[in-house]
């Protein structure tokens, strides 16, 4: 009897692995439908000469953004959850070690490596979306693999990890990676664009602000519904799946889909409705959606629905706000990734310290509170921006951001890529010979 | 150099090519990262050529039709 109980409690723990390891392969499935959203999105917001390039911007970014996860940043997340201190241990996570390939004895490294890894090629995808049109190719795979593969998951050590200094110091909360993710990544654009500067065409000689509109305005919208669905499982994968034990988030709180499935939802269309409140306009509404989830998803674990649908309404009135300021401001953010990601972001983790300051912890950590979620704000803002204006600006120094002006005035397809978007159309758009 | 690093699948464990720390690995974990590098910096020449040797016909072209400015 107490070898059968022995032997079911083995299966059991078994099964419950499998089930893990098939959890986040799903999330991570999932996920890569952000990339193909992304993909449709950017190149229906481009011009037609531009718009081959921004989908190769896309794909390339992806294709470098895995290996370059895997040779560094996987190891960073492990190395410094205590700030710029190397952890004990952290070379388990290295690319030379046993658990950072096919190992039998492994069930976990390999999954949560592809979750983490989409994560990243999330936060490069954001920051394409803003620069399209006159960064070149090789510029934004630098800067795609700097932030994808290097900033974000930094601050994902520090504030998406059990034992990530802004947890322990600053009892910080953020279950669905509003700040590491969204944050970083819109703050890192903004620091970029400044130094990449405006389109040609995009503002006058007096300062008057044009309209660049997108050449397929519904690709961008299926792009971006495309995108909200793979944020279920961008979402799904930032909760704890325990083998042999409840859902937990990834503070160590108890938690369930259930949560998720209520906010994330509300946060869906109160980010539409807000949006379409302030704006009306089909691009900013989608965005707005985005927007929406993102400003929820900082509480997402807790928040009593209609606080995250209110949350998220105003998350989704922000974006669009937010876009038009840039824009006065000389910022040329082409698809809105500052506002709908950065700002949208900040405001998660500001709303998550109103609603939430007093909720414990898990253990000894500290309480989550107002203060400690504005200081992460602004660690997540600093984080993302400082090295996106440094290395930004060294590659324009250098003459390797930007097209020249010619080109851009003819179209980056017509000498970055070998192929033709609509060959049968009369808009040039001639291949590199 | 041998890629197979276990003789039974009875308690393997790390049982990827050439298995950690061995000399295939670090070979072809600098390949990796060497052709992730070089194509690159071909992607940074080849642009930088390109940039400098546009087609006028191909310029004169897109700035008379436009080229959806």
């Amino acid at each position: 009897m107490e070898e059968q109980l022995s032997q079911l409690q083995s299966t059991v723990e078994l099964l419950s692995a499998i089930e893990m390891e098939m959890y986040y392969w799903w999330c991570t499935a999932i996920m890569v439908l952000i990339h193909a959203g992304f993909l449709a999105y950017e190149m229906g917001a481009s011009r037609v000469k531009n718009s081959l390039t921004a989908g190769v911007k896309n794909i390339l970014a992806l294709a470098y953004l895995i290996p370059a996860f895997y040779f560094v940043g996987w190891w960073i997340y492990n190395a410094f959850p205590g700030g710029f201190t190397i952890t004990e241990g952290a070379s388990a996570a290295a690319p030379w070690s046993s658990s950072m390939g096919p190992n039998l004895s492994d069930k976990g490294t390999g999954i949560f490596w592809a979750a983490f890894t989409l994560f990243g090629a999330t936060t490069a995808s954001i920051l394409s979306g803003a620069l399209i049109e006159r960064i070149r190719l090789s510029a934004y795979v630098i800067l795609a693999c700097v932030l994808g593969a290097g900033v974000w998951i930094l601050g994902g050590a520090w504030g998406w990890h059990p034992d990530g200094w802004m947890l322990t110091e600053l009892g910080y909360h953020d279950i669905g990676a509003a700040g590491v993710v969204h944050t970083v990544a819109g703050f890192f654009a903004l620091g970029v664009l400044i130094n990449l500067g405006a389109r040609v065409g995009k503002y006058g000689p007096n300062g008057e602000i044009h309209d660049i509109r997108p050449h397929n305005l519904p690709m961008a919208l299926i792009g971006l519904m495309l995108i909200i669905v793979g944020f279920f499982g961008f979402l799904g994968g930032c909760i704890i799946y325990n083998v042999g034990g409840d859902w937990t988030t990834i503070y160590g709180n108890p938690s369930n889909l259930s949560a998720f499935g209520f906010n994330t939802l509300m946060g869906f269309a109160g980010g539409v409705i807000g949006a379409y409140a302030i704006s009306r306009e089909p691009f900013w509404m989608m965005s707005g959606a985005l927007a929406g989830i993102i400003s929820a998803a900082a509480g997402l674990d807790v928040y009593y629905p209609p606080v995250a649908f209110l949350v998220a309404f105003v998350g989704g009135c922000i974006a669009p706000i937010g876009g038009r300021l840039l824009e006065k401001a000389g910022i040329d953010d082409a698809v809105g990734a500052v506002s709908v990601h950065g700002f949208a972001g900040v405001w998660s983790l500001i709303a998550s310290g109103i609603f939430l300051h007093g909720y414990p912890n898990v253990g000894d950590l500290p309480d989550v509170t107002f203060m400690g979620q504005v200081i992460g704000a602004a660690v997540m803002m600093a984080l993302g921006f400082v090295p996106g204006y440094g290395i930004s600006l060294a590659m324009k120094s250098m003459g390797i951001l930007r097209v020249p002006e010619e080109v851009e005035t003819l179209g980056l397809d017509a000498v970055e890529v070998p192929s033709v978007a609509y060959p049968e159309s009369s808009i040039p758009a001639r291949a590199n010979q | 150099m041998d890629p197979s690093t276990f003789a039974a699948w009875e308690g393997a464990s790390a049982v990827f090519t050439f298995g950690p720390g061995s000399a295939g690995m670090w070979l072809f974990l600098l390949g990796a990262i060497g052709v992730g590098l070089g194509v690159l910096g071909r992607m940074i020449i080849q642009e930088n050529q390109t940039f400098r040797s546009l087609d006028p016909d191909l310029v004169k072209e897109g700035g008379l039709r436009g080229a959806n400015i």
